[in-house]
């Protein structure tokens, strides 16, 4: 730098914080102004992906201790889902994820994990269990890459309830039929099992939602052992 | 402009400013990361994931 200024008389004026065109002062303070901001933008898309992703994980592993302790006491009377406690868990091994549920659907049950919306069915039952998800690396991202077939496993204190998906839709925000006990008519009473999940569509946008539907094919009682999806 | 006004108004010498400039720098970054961030997050409605019924819908 030193060394520099014998060659560049000019040097000397940026140096020199008494004097400088007021233009210069100007653009200067403009070009800092956009690159903080730029700075800030993109430290918000990380935050955006990763930093939820990171919070959701560290809730999840209190979620997930809770609901093995749970288990892991003799059984009370059945009680009803507690909000914000977990209630089931819920394997994918296509996307080779588990995730404690909680129940509901508030942004702050959602902070948790993936949750049951209220007054669904609950794993196994006849109707349809609904479960949303944040659109995020550590939980429903990569919903998109399930196909016809795949396995979703629920699993409660005593059993194992194993849905295959059979499709999905992309669908507008408002299009609560999905999660009604027999989406395609919403007004029939329920027959049969279903799985439902919905996540924000696209990715990091919030203007549809992705659903997937799953069928409960198969249930086994944990006294069965693992079921050979998840192995 | 206004990183060189910063720079000007940190004491000591190169190495001190450099350290307070970094200190700085951290708590920019926190302060966003843990406060200002979840709002905008939010206030954007991007972690809205559940199908809910419209207003006229209700």
């Amino acid at each position: 730098m030193v060394t520099d200024q014998a060659a560049r008389p000019y040097q000397d004026e940026d140096d020199d914080d008494s004097w400088e065109p007021p233009s210069r002062r100007l653009s200067r303070g403009a070009g800092e102004l956009m690159l903080t901001l730029g700075l800030v933008a993109l430290l918000f898309a990380a935050y955006a992906v990763y930093g939820k992703a990171w919070q959701i994980e560290a809730e999840q592993a209190q979620v997930e201790a809770r609901l093995d302790h749970t288990w892991a006491a003799p059984p009370g009377e059945a009680a009803a889902p507690v909000p914000g406690q977990p209630l089931a868990r819920l394997h994918i091994p296509r996307l080779h994820r588990k995730w404690a549920v909680v129940e509901g659907v508030t942004q702050a049950d959602l902070r948790k994990g993936p949750g049951h919306y209220p007054r669904t069915a609950r794993p196994g039952e006849i109707g349809n269990m609904a479960v949303a998800g944040h659109r995020i690396p550590s939980v429903f991202w990569d919903l998109d890459r399930l196909k016809p077939g795949d396995p979703i496993v629920a699993e409660t204190r005593s059993a194992w309830f194993v849905y295959r998906v059979t499709s999905h839709r992309e669908v507008l925000p408002t299009a609560v039929e999905v999660i009604a006990p027999t989406p395609e008519r919403p007004d029939a009473p329920p027959e049969r099992a279903m799985l439902t999940l919905t996540t924000c569509n696209p990715k990091l946008q919030n203007w549809q939602r992705l659903v997937v539907f799953a069928e409960l094919v198969r249930a086994q009682a944990k006294t069965d052992g693992r079921p050979p999806e998840l192995k | 402009m206004f990183y060189p006004w910063i720079w000007a108004k940190l004491p000591g010498g190169r190495l001190v400013k450099a350290v307070c400039a970094l200190g700085l720098l951290a708590a920019a970054v926190v302060l966003l990361w843990y406060v200002v961030f979840p709002l905008v997050d939010a206030w954007l409605g991007l972690d809205e994931v559940t199908v809910t019924p419209s207003p006229d819908q209700l």
